[in-house]
């Protein structure tokens, strides 16, 4: 009596795990839509990011790097959703065709996929997009807050000024805040010693 | 005899079951149709405030919907036929939505802007019915509902 009840229920599952359930259920799910990005493209160049550095001769150099806007395609991405798959695993126990089922689930997954482009859009970052290049012909602007002395200079084809030309007539030292006219936001403080002055304290010493 | 009056109440018996447990399930369903545009292929006429409708739904969506910056539509809508099934946008194959593009940059509930980014919002019937192929809030549908009983 038990044998046959085993027999008939063992033969009932073999029948549950040729009918392939997480393939079956797979197959019959509607495909899943989530957005990717796809493929980021740099524009055109919408900016320069400036830097500064000097040396001992009261020199500033100034270097820009462009900066260009990124845009990226957006994706949608759309595939079944793998189903059942623990029934899969569970008809693995008995007779192994869980691992059929197995590998036809992923199978109907793989080909239910679906990647289509919907639109390029700006990100709104900016990336480099091009080498470090000297910042020629630039309007710079040197202002001493304490007195309120303002010069304006330009750079020269290498990106240089040379505030002992520009400051001439300074003879004591000063703070001084320098930016470029074209990006204000970002002023930097030099502590401005005249080089004639510095080398004839040297020599009186 | 006796037996015959038993096979006379049987059938009695089922229809008496039947009224008392199938009927009342049966007759809401006949009764409280679902609304009317849920059901119809077309997506209704073309959504001419499709901007205030998807503006509405980022003042409940967003953390922060006054954050909102870099706002641009990338695509006007343009009528799309649905290639799958959508269950819990309730969108069956076939069904056409009035699909449009949007990016905004806007901060998360740390405060921090996320990044401009693209997002699909699908309108039927003059109402919202998918953002980024997901369903809405239910908080949000109510309130919509409320609002804007339609059909």
């Amino acid at each position: 009596m038990i044998a046959r009840i085993m027999r008939s229920f063992l033969i009932l599952w073999m029948i549950i795990c040729l009918s392939g359930c997480s393939s079956v259920l797979t197959y019959y799910a509607p495909l899943k839509s989530k957005m990717v990005d796809g493929e980021k493209r740099i524009g055109e160049r919408r900016s320069y990011e400036y830097s500064s550095s000097s040396g001992h001769s009261n020199k500033i150099y100034f270097e820009k790097k462009p900066l260009c806007g990124e845009s990226v395609m957006k994706m949608r991405y759309a595939q079944k959703e793998l189903r059942c798959f623990s029934c899969a695993l569970f008809e693995l126990i008995f007779y192994g065709l869980g691992l059929f089922d197995m590998l036809t689930a992923y199978t109907i997954v793989e080909d239910s996929k679906k990647i289509e482009p919907l639109a390029e859009y700006d990100t709104g970052k900016l990336v480099v997009c091009g080498p470090v290049e000297p910042a020629a012909d630039e309007v710079v602007v040197i202002n001493n807050p304490k007195t309120g002395m303002q010069r304006i200079a330009t750079t020269d084809s290498s990106g240089v000024i040379d505030l002992d030309q520009i400051l001439s007539d300074l003879k004591d030292t000063a703070f001084l805040k320098i930016h470029l006219k074209s990006d204000p936001g970002r002023t930097f403080d030099y502590f401005y010693k005249p080089t004639r002055q510095a080398s004839y304290s040297h020599k009186r010493e | 005899m006796e037996k015959m009056t038993q096979k006379n109440h049987t059938p009695r018996f089922l229809w008496i079951l039947f009224l008392c447990f199938f009927f009342p399930v049966l007759c809401p369903g006949c009764l409280v149709a679902p609304p009317h545009e849920s059901l119809q292929h077309s997506c209704g006429p073309y959504p001419d405030n499709y901007v205030a409708i998807v503006e509405d739904y980022l003042r409940e969506y967003l953390d922060h919907p006054d954050s909102i910056k870099d706002f641009e539509v990338i695509k006007k809508p343009e009528i799309v036929i649905l290639d799958t099934r959508y269950p819990t946008i309730r969108l069956h194959k076939g069904f056409e939505v009035w699909e449009f593009f949007i990016a905004y940059d806007a901060k998360n509930d740390k405060g921090n802007y996320v990044g401009r980014d693209l997002h699909v919002a699908w309108i039927r019937h003059n109402r919202l019915v998918a953002f980024d192929y997901k369903d809405l809030d239910l908080e949000y549908r109510v309130k919509e509902r409320i609002e804007n009983p339609g059909y």
